[in-house]
């Protein structure tokens, strides 16, 4: 079982004003993690510091124990995968290459894909029923089929841990259930999945342990139903929210505007 | 606040499970996605193989065609008085003895094995005509097909580090900042080798500046390159000109000024001798990274997250690209636009995958050079510069490629 600990975290970009500063926390993985927070308040940024992407001002990030500074890039990329939130596609590469390039942490140097590779993708393919894209330019493809085809690169990419910068993002919202359904579908493997929302719904239907952060820090850690409550999400957003519950069960939670008076929002 | 309680009414396409553990369905498919294998992945996987494979099968024979066609034109076009069988002659009667020289090895070895192999074919033409044959059109189309084809692989690698389409190297300023360096050495009136290593200089000065100048910029970096790279290339060409203003007009400005011009008139054996182990060793360490190109072209970040060292891929990239550029600048003076124009017809022709870009364009650009080099010595009596034809013929090439790839790069 891997474990991701966040030990004094800190981090800045010019030196002077820190974006988080003493972050702590540990992440297994077991767990489904979210981080929610307002915009800008550095969400990214702290994924990309674990990632070792934006090196830390001060503290430490641990996986499996070890510094991620000290990992070879080869070596923490079969640890963690990374799904950033936009991608620059420059040369259309096809669907297959594009995730067949996640099997690039498993393979010698200057060697390219085997047969062995060629089947891990075509596993991923099959998982997210992408066949009918595989010929397809990446370039050419739709934000949702694009996200489809980034999750099947990081299922062939086999990391212990899956960090997803705002996955649901300018997706269609069957495209976001099915984005759910499969991270919870690779958590399912013992993969341990941490991604930043800006919808608390996802955080109850899926998560185990949920992260406000706000304030450069985490202001609350814990289980998606201690954590996000009217009056946290409403002070975080700076709206008037509330959570209404549907079924009988405390994942069937979603956010709303307490009020329909426009005025009072 | 409270919160309030109330039955979904789409019922149906959530089914909620009592326990946590219980999946989230949200189609009821009761088998797990993520497990779904099956015959489907076999077949169509092995469907796949075997059409690359063949793919990979038929360039390999149309390229070598195509490569052994245009090299029997290249030798057989020329002006110097010979007939066309004569020369066919020759490059098989040198061929042969080649193949006679490998078989008398063993005689060599052990003198007790006396036996000679004759050459079948009877030397029945003028010693001038085999010297045309193998010291002047061979050799020169040999270090063609090297420098057309390293330049093709270096602008293709180029293209993938910067992540950027327009990109070559000589709108890196590699062709000006090589130049440049050998023409301080010839200033100087420092060896051949000196030559060689101030190009190689010149131009990896040239290319970091480049990089370093637009990253330092905020905005479009695809455009930012291309415009730091004219400005390095020009401070560089004007590098060049100062050197051509104070060298003495007796004896280094003529050589500076006709080394400038670029030909591949005046290439030796010794020229080859290092050309082609260079050009050798640096598109093998560049054909070899293909893979890592690929994913390096996805941007830094991404790389780096799917496990490629992103500093060390890109030094190495640079520097055998850049190598490979200074040195056929020193061969034969900067050639503009194969390093451009040939990556993208190859990417047109192959799609963007390195790994197949990478071995084609190192083949298409030598056969293309080859066939420029034999425009500029064979159509009209006076030898043309090869820089102007290359120019000539990729300026529109490239106008074409871009007015028929907007969307591409949009």
């Amino acid at each position: 079982m891997g474990v991701i600990e966040l030990q004094q975290a800190s981090f800045s970009y010019d030196g002077k004003t820190d974006i988080f500063c003493n972050l702590t926390c540990t992440i297994s993985t077991d767990n489904i993690f979210c981080i929610l927070g307002p915009n800008g308040i550095g969400k990214s940024t702290l994924l990309n510091g674990i990632m070792n992407l934006h090196p830390l001002k001060s503290g430490r990030v641990l996986i499996d124990g070890r510094d991620v500074k000290s990992y070879p890039p080869k070596e923490l990329a079969r640890k963690v995968a990374y799904i950033p939130q936009t991608y620059q596609m420059v040369f259309p590469y096809r669907v297959l290459d594009l995730i067949l390039m996640g099997r690039t942490p498993h393979l010698n140097d200057a060697n390219k894909p085997s047969q062995d590779d060629y089947d891990k993708a075509m596993e991923a393919v099959c998982a997210l029923r992408l066949e009918p894209y595989l010929d397809r330019a990446c370039t050419q493809l739709s934000g949702g089929q694009l996200q489809m085809v980034m999750l099947a690169r990081a299922i062939a990419q086999e990391a212990d841990f899956l960090i997803l910068d705002e996955p649901t993002s300018h997706l269609d919202y069957g495209k976001q259930m099915e984005t759910l359904k499969m991270m919870y579908r690779m958590h399912e493997r013992g993969i341990g999945i941490i991604f930043t929302s800006h919808n608390p719904d996802h955080a109850f239907l899926i998560c185990d342990r949920v992260a406000i952060m706000n304030h450069k820090t985490f202001q609350e850690t814990g289980s998606p139903q201690d954590v996000i409550t009217a009056s946290t999400l409403s002070e975080i957003y700076g709206a008037r929210l509330q959570l209404i519950r549907y079924g009988d069960e405390l994942r069937g939670t979603v956010c709303a505007p307490a009020s329909l008076d426009i005025e009072e929002w | 606040m409270e919160p309030d309680t109330r039955p979904l009414v789409a019922g149906d396409t959530i089914s909620l499970s009592s326990s946590r553990s219980a999946d989230i369905d949200l189609r009821k498919q009761n088998d797990s996605e993520l497990d779904r294998k099956g015959d489907l992945t076999a077949r169509g996987d092995s469907v796949r193989r075997k059409e690359r494979r063949f793919w990979i099968k038929a360039s390999i024979i149309i390229i070598s065609v195509l490569m052994i066609a245009v090299f029997l034109f290249c030798v057989l076009s020329g002006y110097y008085s010979c007939t066309k069988w004569e020369v066919l002659l020759v490059l098989a009667h040198g061929i042969l003895d080649g193949v006679i020289w490998v078989l008398e090895l063993p005689c060599l070895l052990f003198p007790d094995l006396a036996y000679t192999i004759g050459n079948p074919i009877p030397v029945t033409w003028s010693p001038n005509i085999d010297l045309v044959v193998w010291d002047v059109r061979v050799i020169r189309i040999v270090a063609v097909i090297f420098i057309g084809g390293g330049l093709a692989l270096s602008g293709a690698s180029y293209q993938c580090l910067f992540r950027n389409p327009l990109v070559s190297e000589s709108i890196l300023g590699v062709s000006n900042g090589a130049c440049f360096g050998a023409c301080l050495a010839i200033l100087l009136m420092l060896p051949t080798f000196f030559i060689n290593v101030l190009a190689f200089i010149g131009g990896g000065l040239a290319v970091f500046l480049t990089y370093t100048c637009s990253k330092m910029l905020r905005g479009n970096q695809t455009l930012l390159l291309v415009l730091t790279g004219t400005v390095v290339s020009s401070i560089f060409s004007a590098g060049i000109s100062i050197i051509k203003y104070v060298a003495p007009t007796e004896t280094a400005l003529p050589e500076i000024t006709f080394w400038l011009m670029g030909s591949f008139a005046k290439i030796t054996k010794g020229d080859l001798l290092y050309l082609i182990p260079i050009i050798t060793i640096c598109a093998v360490i560049l054909i070899r990274m293909r893979w890592k190109m690929n994913v390096l072209a996805l941007g830094d970040r991404e790389a780096r997250a799917l496990g490629v060292s992103v500093g060390k891929t890109r030094a190495i990239i640079v520097v055998c690209s850049t190598l490979i550029a200074s040195v056929s600048v020193c061969v034969c003076g900067a050639i503009a636009w194969v390093g451009i124009i040939i990556p993208q017809i190859v990417r047109h022709m192959v799609g963007p995958d390195c790994r197949r870009l990478m071995p084609c364009a190192f083949f298409i650009g030598g056969i293309f050079l080859m066939l420029v080099d034999v425009a500029c010595r064979a159509t009209i009596a006076a030898e043309l510069p090869v820089g102007v034809v290359t120019s000539l013929i990729g300026a529109p090439m490239f106008f074409m490629i871009l007015f028929r790839a907007k969307t591409a790069w949009a």
